[in-house]
């Protein structure tokens, strides 16, 4: 008797410890879904029990701002303002455009969502991307300007005609900013979604590590320059091997200055920007690009606490603003911007 | 009675570690690559059993991607798309982007990245 109950009182909670201890190494359930939209290619990636569902949703919610943002797709109102001059704006399609003018304000115009008729002029929307013809060039630069464009109420106008919007410069962080607040509203805690070169992720891993982000190494886009340990946090860069096309020994990317209609030779081969929110992590990575090195460390300076970014100059030399300092690992030496 | 009991724990405990080591998820496609074209899955490759270097062509609305594969390492070796980024992108590398076709919707990636949880 005695010894039965030694057994009982011995094995049945050492049996239970480990079978608790195979709960604990079970995976938690997760979902991914590969796609193409916004004209890249989309990884969605959800853990929880509801992740499926949450899965397909996000990928919809992707696939409905596409063809909301799209610059050619008829039904889009910003279709409609590019060949018709003037749109009643959606209250959400608003709310997006005053957050792209104040990025261009802010930035002095380095983010410029009117760029479209440079972009279209040097063929970066087709197959066919060239040199356009100086004349040419100039005709399509004398249409840009985001201080041509006018709201009153609801009607977006511009003052002189020929102005088109791109908002190219932030659809995917605003994708992700509104992809990652539906995830919220179900109750998801670990997700990450990576859009092209938007990474936004969601909470933390499941176990509560931080999510190891990746940073391209511009010099060999294959590859990879350091790592950034985030959370709640969207990771964006642009660079100039994302999209470009080389004439003459000379490459010539994606990535326009709205004062030269050229591509921004700033010095700099690939802005990274850390920070909450897609949208304006997307913009700035483009704006602080066209800034180059000095100002745009100048311009994180007057936004404590906004952002902090990851600059590689044309030298290969790496630069982190100080807000990444334990933050970003890299094999390769860089140095820290200071405040 | 006791050393038996005790014996019979023992046992059982080891039955039930050994279970547990053997039906523990394990870190799988580290070495594993998956081939997509226009969101949908091709083919799935452990680079690890490769033994010999092989190509897949794959033709996709007229364009072609021609993939390399060899022991522990793939690549776009040939494509007739007007960028040719996803050639100039080289092997897939632990840790980096994705390989990436655009014009032909071609995903090269990681089943799972043993470096990073995505890159930026």
């Amino acid at each position: 008797m005695i010894g039965k109950l030694q057994v009982k009182k011995t094995i049945f909670p050492a049996l239970l410890a480990c079978l608790l201890l195979c709960g604990c190494m079970g995976q938690v359930p997760s979902e991914a879904a590969d796609f193409f939209a916004m004209d890249t290619a989309m990884t969605v990636l959800v853990y929880g029990e509801d992740a499926k569902a949450a899965v397909s949703e996000t990928e919809s919610l992707i696939e409905d701002l596409d063809r909301q943002l799209s610059i050619f797709n008829s039904d889009s109102e910003f279709y409609q303002f590019n060949t018709a001059g003037q749109v009643l704006l959606s209250s959400q399609n608003k709310a997006l455009l005053e957050q792209a003018l104040e990025l261009a304000r802010q930035t002095d115009g380095a983010f410029d969502p009117t760029i479209e008729p440079v972009v279209a002029c040097w063929g970066f929307y087709g197959e066919e991307k060239h040199i356009p013809e100086e004349a040419q060039l100039q005709e399509s630069l004398s249409r840009v300007g985001y201080s041509h464009l006018q709201m009153e109420g609801q009607l977006l106008s511009a003052d002189i005609s020929g102005v088109k919007l791109d908002l190219g410069g932030i659809a995917k962080g605003y994708a992700s900013d509104r992809a990652v607040q539906a995830l919220k509203d179900r109750g998801v805690t670990s997700a990450v979604l990576s859009l092209g070169g938007n990474v936004q992720v969601l909470g933390a891993k499941p176990g509560g590590k931080d999510w190891t982000v990746g940073i391209t190494d511009p010099l060999d886009p294959g590859g990879q320059l350091g790592t950034v340990s985030v959370r709640d946090m969207a990771v964006v860069t642009s660079g100039v091997y994302q999209r470009y096309f080389e004439e003459d020994g000379i490459r010539y990317h994606h990535i326009f200055d709205a004062e030269t209609g050229y591509p921004a030779d700033s010095g700099l081969l690939s802005v990274s920007i850390v920070c909450p929110s897609g949208t304006l992590a997307d913009g700035l990575s483009t704006a602080l690009f066209v800034m180059g090195l000095e100002e745009a460390a100048q311009f994180w300076r007057t936004q404590p606490g906004e952002f902090d970014a990851i600059f590689v100059t044309q030298d290969g030399e790496i630069y982190i603003t100080a807000g990444l300092e334990g933050v970003f690992s890299s094999s390769r030496s860089y140095e820290v911007i200071a405040p | 009675m006791k050393t038996r009991s005790w014996i019979l724990l023992f046992v059982l405990l080891m039955a039930l570690c050994a279970g547990v080591l053997l039906l523990r998820p394990r870190p799988q496609g580290q070495t594993t690559v998956c081939i997509y074209q226009d969101g949908q899955l091709l083919e799935t490759i452990d680079l690890s059993q490769v033994e010999a270097p092989y190509t897949i062509p794959l033709t996709w609305k007229g364009s072609t991607n021609e993939i390399t594969v060899s022991p522990g390492s793939i690549a776009v070796t040939w494509a007739d798309c007007g960028c040719q980024t996803c050639v100039n992108h080289g092997p897939l590398q632990p840790g980096g982007m994705p390989i990436i076709c655009l014009p032909n919707r071609l995903v090269i990636k990681w089943v799972q990245d043993p470096v990073v949880d995505a890159v930026a």
